[in-house]
């Protein structure tokens, strides 16, 4: 039995038992190719790979055949050894556990009779995606690389755009079974170790069998677990990454996934978009003023309508009334039921349009949107007015540049229309003071979530509602508390 | 890590002690004044500004004698155990009554002019709501927040200019008619307007850089005075005299008799600015006073301790029944907080004679 076998042991002098071990361990995995030969010397070996991991060629041409060609091999002659191979990788573990790993982990590992150490050689080659535009995140005067599920990948993308030593990646190993490496990189100088000795001390304290995507790491480490707002920058863009790099956050990259996460990050990283730095400062900030007020819009546009048709009537002026009036007299339900009602049937065209096929979707949201928005109108089941101001609601939601803070934004949006609809502008005022209070509680790593408001920064607050010009951009945000604090001259 | 979550600044203290005493004053400040001294209330709040910016410097000063220490270990050194504990237990007290009294007032803001059929009951659970989430992590979060009030202070100075054109400076005119007397009488609801800067002596040990304290505090005590000194002349300007007699909360009233091009009503969009900031002067006073609680018992961090907290105080707070009977105990607290700032002023004396404990820092 497999489980019976220590595998956590130095390799034994005897070939057979070597083998016997290693085989009996990985037995039922059709994958993983056992090669047994006879060397020149007359000795017994084995070559064990990955099929499908393992680059077959390079293997043959430039591992298999020297090994085979050796006139003599022993533990004399492994010291010249890195001489005669014309790899790249070689190792010489001598751990059958770090046998087992590294053949799991793609390298072609030959073992040999007289050798108590095995040859492990890194020799990948597998299928992977092309470097594309990342769907979620869309730019129009932005790069449009994105990361993929290589992480070697990733890692050559960022050396790429920072050519500098300063670049560093700390390793880790997470997963009981999957034994996924995580890398979290920085820019050494910059970032601030203290910050990096928190990262450090979560991602070890990490006990869990696998981690599919980067969402369930962030969502182990982050500081508030049950906070719905997002704490840690989930992207795919690498425009985005190196700006986090640069400015002394941390990027925190999980193999096999192709989203990253940066952290700390503010509320209002959430806000910005990559482009935004890419146009001109006045364009920049137009938008910048223009997410707010739709951020703003999508909060609390609703529960504020609401709450002033249910209850403070009078504060809407009398031409308006008028109209509203007319517009609800044929709706049988109380304001909050019709905009449920609106809300429910935006949700579900939106999370039908999701998982389905584009050339579907467009059917759908005309289906969704025009006739059933149209005719139950028609039918006297909502009003007008109703339907327009949540859809403005869902539109200003829609602008937000990230996934997760959307989800927030909705889910509060819900609470709001609940709370103004029984309580009047106290429902709308009470859960926004709530919000408030919540985003100044919040901690990315430590770090203030909110940070240019409360606690105030006058010197950051030039790139977050506004983005001044890039030549008043010389200092780095404080939010990261970075080692160096200006952009340029002595840091290249 | 629980202590570090009441580390402030002094830039914070700052916004902690503005919008104390901002939130509790400027309700009722311009009417109480039109009672006793007439259109000449302004000069009233410039002089009680600038003698209560003296006070601010001597209780910084006592503090700074002793080393990050409050005052309740500090009257354990200069009075003894026992004594020190009565004071202390006095001093809580009259903060605990402070929270009551303030949410009550508060509330009445909101009953009286905006939501007339809300029990008031239901009002202050909702007020308590966010200064409990706030409280219940540390003084640092209450005083981030804190810093809302100059928004809402900057909301009201363009709430003035809008209405600048209205405004007939007749009514201030003759200039100083009341005399001393007028001063004199002011006295009371000057004090009471700006009560709110003797949490300096509670909280002075969370400060982190404590040689800035002294130039943040009285900087918090001159945006307020001149905050109170516009609001008096525009107010008294805007009704005059007489009219300002008659209304109880005449900032509300002021906003609402301005007429915006499309929104009516703006007093409910007023109050909904001015709700969270004045909430929060409600907030500063309730989480020292449970900092304070928490510090002289021993507490631990539990969530059972808050909501009792504020169970009693939500209790207490109900206890007055009308805007009079607010008045009555208003006065009381007015007292009680005059006292309270002789008292940490002979206590800045004293140190000199009975030396024990001090240690005085750069």
């Amino acid at each position: 039995m497999a489980e019976d076998i220590n595998t956590d042991v130095n390799l034994y002098n005897d070939y057979e038992k070597n083998f016997f071990i290693i085989d009996e361990t990985l037995k039922d995995c059709p994958d993983i190719i056992r090669r047994q030969v006879i060397l020149n010397s007359g000795k017994k070996g084995c070559f064990f790979f990955v099929q499908g991991l393992c680059d077959l060629d390079l293997f043959q041409r430039d591992f298999m055949t020297p090994l085979l060609n050796l006139q003599k091999l022993d533990s004399e002659e492994i010291k010249y050894l890195p001489n005669k191979l014309p790899v790249a990788g070689l190792t010489f573990p001598i751990v059958i556990d770090k046998i087992i790993q590294d053949i799991l982990a793609g390298n072609a590992v030959f073992i040999c009779d007289g050798l108590n150490t095995g040859i492990s050689c890194t020799l990948k080659k597998y299928e992977k995606r092309t470097i594309e535009e990342p769907d979620g995140e869309k730019s129009i005067r932005g790069d449009h690389d994105g990361f993929i599920e290589d992480m070697a990948t990733n890692i050559a993308t960022i050396r790429r755009k920072l050519k500098t030593p300063n670049l560093k990646f700390k390793n880790f190993t997470v997963g009981n079974i999957s034994h996924q490496t995580v890398n979290v990189a920085y820019l050494e100088n910059i970032a601030n170790p203290n910050i990096l000795q928190i990262i450090s001390d979560k991602i070890t304290q990490l006990d869990s069998d696998s981690f599919i995507a980067i969402g369930y790491l962030e969502q182990i480490i982050a500081d508030h677990p049950n906070s719905i707002f997002p704490q840690y920058l989930a992207t795919e863009r690498p425009d985005k990454a190196i700006a986090g790099l640069l400015e002394g956050r941390f990027v925190i990259m999980l193999q096999e996934t192709s989203f990253v996460m940066i952290a700390p990050v503010t509320y209002f990283a959430f806000t910005q978009a990559p482009e935004d730095y890419s146009t001109h400062w006045v364009g920049a900030t137009y938008l910048r003023m223009l997410r707010t007020l739709a951020t703003l819009i999508a909060f609390f546009l609703p529960g504020m309508y609401i709450a002033l048709l249910s209850f403070h009537y009078y504060m809407i002026p009398l031409h308006l009334l008028v109209q509203l009036a007319q517009s609800r007299a044929k709706v049988p339900f109380p304001p909050v039921i019709e905009a449920f009602m609106v809300e429910f049937m935006i949700e579900m065209v939106r999370e039908a349009s999701i998982r389905l096929p584009s050339f579907i979707t467009s059917s759908i949201s005309i289906v969704g949107g025009l006739v059933i928005g149209q005719t139950a109108i028609q039918a006297g089941i909502v009003s007008d007015l109703m339907v327009i101001v949540i859809a403005a609601s869902a539109i200003a939601g829609f602008t937000m540049p990230t996934y997760d803070l959307g989800i927030s934004i909705r889910i509060t949006k819900y609470v709001i229309m609940i709370t103004s609809s029984i309580f009047g502008i106290l429902g709308v005022i009470i859960p926004m003071v709530m919000v408030l209070a919540h985003l100044i509680v919040l901690d990315s790593l430590g770090e203030p979530y909110f940070q240019p408001i409360a606690p105030f920064k006058f010197s950051d607050l030039k790139d977050t509602y506004i983005r001044a010009p890039i030549r008043y951009l010389k200092k780095r945000p404080d939010i990261a508390k970075p080692l160096d604090k200006e952009r340029g001259k002595k840091n290249g | 890590m629980d202590k570090r979550k009441n580390n402030i600044t002094s830039a914070q203290l700052m916004g902690l002690i503005v919008s104390i005493q901002v939130g509790v004053g400027m309700t009722g400040l311009p009417s109480n004044l039109a009672t006793v001294c007439g259109h000449d209330g302004w000069i009233s709040v410039l002089i009680y500004g600038i003698i209560i910016t003296a006070v601010i410097a001597l209780i910084i000063k006592l503090m700074n004698r002793y080393n990050n220490k409050s005052i309740y270990e500090i009257n354990k050194f200069l009075y003894g155990k026992y004594l020190g504990g009565l004071l202390n237990l006095l001093i809580v007290l009259y903060l605990w009554y402070s929270v009551c009294l303030c949410l009550r007032s508060y509330i009445n803001v909101i009953h009286a002019d905006l939501l007339r059929s809300t029990p008031s009951f239901v009002l202050c659970v909702f007020t308590l709501i966010p200064t409990c989430y706030l409280a219940w992590y540390g003084l640092k979060y209450i005083t981030r927040f804190a810093q809302m009030i100059y928004l809402s202070i900057g909301f009201c100075l363009i709430l003035y200019v809008l209405v600048f054109s209205e405004l007939r400076f007749n009514f201030l005119m003759p200039i100083a008619q009341s005399g001393i007397e007028g001063i004199k009488a002011s006295f009371t609801p000057c004090i009471f307007a700006f009560l709110g800067y003797d949490v300096i002596s509670i909280i002075y040990p969370e400060i982190t850089n404590k040689q800035k304290a002294m130039k943040f505090a009285i900087g918090s005590n001159i945006i307020t005075t001149i905050f109170f000194v516009i609001l008096v002349l525009v107010t008294t300007s805007f009704f005059g005299e007489e009219m300002l007699k008659k209304s109880i909360y005449p900032m509300i009233k002021l906003s609402r008799s301005y007429r915006a091009p499309i929104i009516e009503r703006m007093d409910v969009l007023f109050i909904s600015v001015w709700l969270p900031a004045m909430a929060m002067s409600i907030g500063g006073y309730f989480s020292v006073t449970y900092y304070s609680i928490r510090k002289l018992l021993n507490l631990k961090k539990k969530v059972i301790y808050l909501i009792v907290f504020t169970l009693i105080t939500i209790l207490l707070s109900n206890v007055p029944k009308s805007i009079s009977n607010i008045k009555v105990y208003t006065n009381i607290m007015t007292i009680s907080g005059i006292i309270f700032s002789i008292f940490l002023v002979i206590c800045y004396l004293f140190s000199f004679i009975r030396k024990k404990g001090v240690n005085p820092h750069v």
